[in-house]
């Protein structure tokens, strides 16, 4: 196992933007020079007894941890788990579910990000602001959802048969499985505690989208009894889930759930098949995006603050034709052309509108649908996209610190640790007579600052011709720019180069940035982090990334088709225990179907029982254990007074009530099943 | 295959709830005392100080802000003041911003102390705490974005949205008219029969999900169908119309309406413990308002010799304590309905920092203003220069305002509180 995993990785993002001042200690009354505390020699403080591989721990060779070796042949594939759809998921999700164009999750708590990605499922938890901001969602959604795009029926006939088929087969829609008789039986029972159709179908809507089924992904596979070890096998529905969330970010079409319920998505081949249908769809774009815009942060694009009198010309109109400029260079890198991390690294043309051409200083006004060549200007690939050179860079100025930490920790996956407290940190200020070279040179001759910076402002500086708003520079306020620059202590992609240009040839070749990008593909799909545990994983398919070339297509077909996208790890050994029968025990034994009088030959069972104090809920089974047919009866005693019954006819709505089948269900064959219920206040 | 709590331990907020440290108070009770304050309100901004032109002059009760420095706009509030120098962030498990954004309300344990306070109050108000935020989330939550932390959740996460805010805290109105439960009741308890169910079926396997998920339902289960709140009675606040709520321009905007709605959830007793969190440590958002031109965290490393450079953060510091003083005029303006003074009478309301001196990413005399009559809890109008001491101490100090006995606060082997606060 490589250095570069197992617990050195720090996970915090540390977006120090530092740089060191002329000298150290020039702040007034400060306790001159006490770097570090407690880490010897590294840097930053760490606390006695923190686990090694902390922020001070992770070097930008990726210092090893000490860790327990790992049976790579036992370990094959992640835990068991449950993933909570992110709020991207979740919008796309609602929007597909019922036609409407969601932004709810917009208003969430923000996903919680590591290593760049929103989607880690150890992070993704349902807080109390996020249970409240999704009943909110909840109440929005189903007050408003247009019932007959979920189920035909609703602009029919709005009868019990329709709300059954709303729990059915709307629920499997948004459970992205068919569920179980009693799981349809309780949220049919909780609409028929609405006094009518439409309040019904709406307060099951508002439970559906509330419901874990709803709001996780489930992994959790089963257990082939007669298998040895911990392997769990994935069924088909949550492979569906798994392509439809890795490849579009949303709920499974139909197709994908046709082809789960066909039972023909669990083997690899039946997989590719899905893969090859969805990735030729533009609906795969957007995860592509995702992808490329959180492993170079690059969705701060419109709102990272800017010294608006500095960039007047950044106008937030600018701002959205940056993003949308490098939305359109990914969708055509990796969908048009090379769709490899070569050509999103390289291509030297790009997408634009007539406004940012101008912003860009480029004579021509284009026509975004058509590659304009930026090799005038030195650009090439999305580093040097307007979007990628705004984020990383100070709010009034460029930033070789932040464009170089942007290459070392984002593609060559070294992260740094911040710098070692009690120095005095000052970005250089703005100098008219100076370059940016000259006024970060404290970082190279300075010794606790050049430690780090030497694996950043040397990369950095090579992005010179670009100011603090993506736009090109021939010199730096008169001044000349030298563009030269260096990667240093890098695992295998260390030597000087000129020009950004050179830079990226230097990374387009490396194989450090290959696995990186390898990797960052690794936690974004799985959205799991690298630990002890999960090296053989990562490793397995890293050198599977490797070897398949880097297209995009390989890429998913590494993805999807490697045990971990079939199978999970977990201890067949847990039994749960029998489940808490339903209804809980009766306080009123005249309503209990213990004193029921029925039919001879029936078998009458509660199978849901709802009890809020001033009122209740309750639905019956019924069994027709006779060799003949019956044509049923009940008679059970109501306490308070029933307002609400279903699939049975009833003699009175209080008391003793005699109920009887609708037309449907009156007769019940030898061995045949039905149902009936009711609710009422007290 | 288990994902190992080393493992998880800095890879996601839930990590502090399993901190090996995550040691709790000693048998925590609650004695209140007569003049325990009602509620404590935290307010945060970023990015450390530069103290010659945070501290006051003098010391004790004979004490001056100077001209031009960053607390004079408290000025007129000096009376009801407790200034704290001195106080050092101990024992943190990691440095510079990230790791003071973590320590400040934790002192390196878990959970935070708003929501250990919170917690053991357990009072009978719709909310057990409420957090609201300023610009908190454009960076998603982490480390450096998020302050609070409770033993269930990891991240306490603050609505940055005052419109969703208002909803959330007084749009009330859905409790159902007539008998029975409302609908949002009945599909809440549908919905945690079926983790209860989900968690039977999984044991162990993704208890602490499944845990942290059924409680958020069930405190939301408490609130529903409860008498709605309006905003017109909770001290007029009406519902706000803001567009655009994330763009730097609208950060004073934003600020001021959550601030609005932070003294009307007070004078509804919405909650005992709630936080204001502007932006967050490392922010970007440029004071333009105030005259800056940089964004708040380049200015915060301003070297001593950029005059200009430091006095635009001291301005910017500035700005927050206008704002400081404006919530403490709002908070002082609405009677309690008991007739026990106006709301910052029976408040604790405390400004805490991330960091000490900004520019050196330290620990060292982490700048604390506490506010308010709490009740006469406080002794106040001083500025106390407190000699290098643990801010654990000061933790520790407010849960025992609060009337918890407890012995300290975060990590192990720092105990003791701050008496001369009281006396």
């Amino acid at each position: 196992m490589s250095a570069r995993f197992g617990s050195a990785v720090a996970a915090v993002s540390l977006l120090w933007l530092a740089a060191c001042g002329g000298e150290i200690g020039a702040v007034q009354g400060a306790p001159g020079g006490s770097p570090a505390r407690g880490a010897a020699g590294s840097g930053a403080p760490v606390a006695p007894g923190a686990p090694a591989g902390t922020a001070a721990g992770a070097t930008a060779a990726g210092a090893s941890a000490p860790a327990a070796p790992v049976d790579c042949a036992e370990v094959q594939v992640g835990p068991r788990r449950l993933w909570r759809l992110t709020s991207a998921q979740y919008d796309n999700t609602v929007s597909d579910l019922f036609g409407i164009q969601s932004t709810f999750a917009q208003g969430f708590p923000a996903d919680e990000v590591v290593h760049g990605f929103s989607n880690n499922a150890d992070a993704l938890i349902v807080t109390p602001l996020y249970a409240d901001k999704l009943q909110a969602a909840a109440q929005d959604i189903s007050s408003k959802a247009d019932l007959t795009k979920l189920v035909a029926c609703a602009s029919g006939a709005k009868d019990d048969n329709c709300l059954r088929e709303l729990a059915t087969k709307f629920g499997e829609r948004i459970f992205r499985r068919p569920l179980q008789p009693a799981e349809a039986d309780r949220y049919f029972s909780l609409a028929k505690t609405a006094p009518d159709f439409e309040s019904g179908a709406r307060l099951m809507l508002l439970a559906q989208l509330q419901s874990p089924n709803f709001l996780y992904r489930f992994e959790l596979g089963s257990h082939d009894a007669k298998e040895q070890g911990t392997r769990f096998a994935l069924n088909d529905y949550e492979i569906a889930s798994e392509l439809a969330y890795l490849l579009w970010q949303t709920t499974p079409d139909d197709a994908l759930l046709t082809a789960a319920r066909g039972g023909m998505l669990h083997e690899p081949a039946q997989v590719r098949v899905q893969v090859d249908r969805m990735l030729a769809s533009p609906r795969a774009k957007p995860v592509v995006r995702a992808f490329v815009f959180e492993w170079l942060g690059l969705s701060a694009v419109t709102t990272v603050p800017k010294d608006t009198a500095r960039f007047p010309e950044l106008t937030p109109e600018i701002r959205a034709a940056l993003l949308a400029e490098a939305e359109r260079f990914v969708d055509h890198v990796m969908f048009a052309s090379g769709s490899s991390l070569s050509a999103l690294l390289t291509t030297p043309a790009t997408y634009l509108d007539g406004a940012l051409a101008t912003f860009y200083g480029l004579a021509a006004a284009a026509d975004p649908s058509r590659p304009v060549s930026l090799a005038e200007q030195g650009r090439r690939g999305i580093l040097t996209l307007g979007a990628t050179l705004l984020t990383h860079a100070r709010s009034n100025d460029s930033s070789p610190v932040h464009r170089g930490k942007l290459v070392r920790e984002r593609l060559l996956c070294q992260l740094l640790p911040p710098p070692p407290a009690g120095l005095n940190i000052q970005p250089p200020p703005l100098d008219p007579t100076k370059t940016a070279r000259e006024r970060y040179a404290a970082h190279s001759s300075v010794e606790p600052c050049q430690s780090c910076h030497r694996l950043m402002d040397p990369i950095g500086f090579s992005f010179e011709h670009f100011d603090g708003v993506g736009r090109f520079r021939p010199d730096d306020n008169g001044q000349p720019i030298d563009a030269h620059g260096e990667i240093l202590d890098s695992r295998s992609t260390n030597g000087k180069f000129d020009g950004v240009s050179e830079l990226i040839d230097m990374l387009d070749a490396s194989p450090d940035v290959e696995a990186c990008y390898s990797l960052s593909w690794l936690r974004f799909a799985y959205g799991m982090t690298e630990s002890t545990e999960s090296s053989c994983l990562v490793d397995r398919m890293q050198s599977a990334l490797n070897d398949s070339g880097g297209s995009l297509g390989a890429i998913f077909s590494v993805l999807t088709q490697a045990d971990q996208f079939y199978a999970r790890t977990g201890d067949p050994t847990y039994v749960p225990a029998p489940p808490v029968a339903e209804p809980e025990p009766d306080p009123s034994p005249a309503t209990g179907s213990g004193d029921a009088q029925m039919t001879a030959g029936l078998d009458l069972q509660i199978t849901q029982s709802n009890d809020w104090g001033g009122g209740y809920c309750k639905t019956y089974q019924l069994k027709n254990t006779s060799a003949a047919p019956i044509t049923w009866s009940v008679t059970l005693l109501v306490d308070g007074k029933m307002n609400n019954h279903w699939e049975c006819e009833a003699s009175a709505d209080t008391g003793s009530v005699t109920f009887t089948g609708a037309a449907h269900n009156a007769t019940l064959m030898a061995g045949a099943q039905g149902q009936f219920g009711f609710c009422a206040m007290r | 295959m288990k994902v190992t709590r080393r493992n998880l331990l800095r890879t996601t907020g839930a990590a502090l709830i399993a901190a090996p440290f995550a040691r709790l108070i000693a048998a925590p009770r609650r004695v209140r005392a007569a003049n325990s304050p009602k509620r404590i309100i935290f307010w945060f901004t970023p990015n450390g100080t530069v103290h010659k032109f945070w501290r006051p002059t003098g010391s004790g009760a004979q004490f001056d802000f100077p001209a031009g420095s960053i607390l004079e706009p408290l000025a007129a509030r000096k009376a009801g003041l407790l200034i704290l120098d001195g106080l050092n962030f101990e024992r943190t498990r990691g440095g510079s911003h990230e790791g003071g954004m973590e320590h400040m309300l934790t002192g390196g344990g878990a959970p935070s102390v708003d929501q250990f306070i919170a917690s053991q109050l357990n009072a009978m108000t719709p909310f057990p705490s409420i957090e609201l935020g300023v610009q908190t989330s454009a960076w998603g939550a982490g480390v450096q974005t998020r302050m609070s932390y409770d033993d269930k959740h990891g991240f306490v996460h603050p609505d940055d949205d005052p419109v969703a805010v208002y909803r959330r805290l007084f749009g009330g109105g859905d409790a159902a008219a007539g008998d029975g439960p409302s609908p949002e009741s009945r599909a809440n308890d549908l919905v945690r029969a079926e983790l209860k169910d989900l968690e039977r079926q999984l044991g162990s396997l993704e208890k602490q999900k499944l845990d942290a998920h059924l409680t958020s339902l069930t405190q939301l289960s408490k609130r529903i169908g409860g008498a709605a709140t309006s905003g017109a009675a909770c001290g007029g606040v009406a519902a706000p119309k803001l567009t655009d709520s994330k763009s730097n321009e609208r950060f004073p905007d934003v600020g001021a309406l959550q601030m609005d709605l932070l003294v009307a959830a007070a004078a509804c007793d919405s909650a005992r413990v709630l936080s204001l969190q502007w932006t967050h440590t490392v922010s970007p958002t440029i004071l333009s308002w105030a005259g800056a031109t940089e964004g708040h965290h380049e200015l915060s490393h301003k070297d001593d010799s950029n005059t200009a450079g430091v006095a635009s953060f001291v301005q910017s510091e500035r700005w927050f304590a206008t704002q400081f003083a404006s919530f403490l005029d709002k908070l002082d303006a609405v009677q309690e309905p008991d007739g026990s003074g106006t709301l910052l009478d029976t408040s604790t309301v405390i400004w805490t920092k991330e960091l000490g001196d900004g520019r050196l990413h330290d620990f060292k005399s982490v700048p604390f203003v506490i506010a308010g009559g709490g009740n006469g809890y406080w002794k106040l109008g001083r500025y106390l220069q407190l000699g290098d001491q643990p801010h654990q101490k000061l933790l520790a100090t407010l849960c025992q305002s609060m009337g918890l006995q407890v012995d300290g606060f975060g990590v192990p082997d720092i105990t003791g509180s701050l008496p001369e606060l009281t006396t």
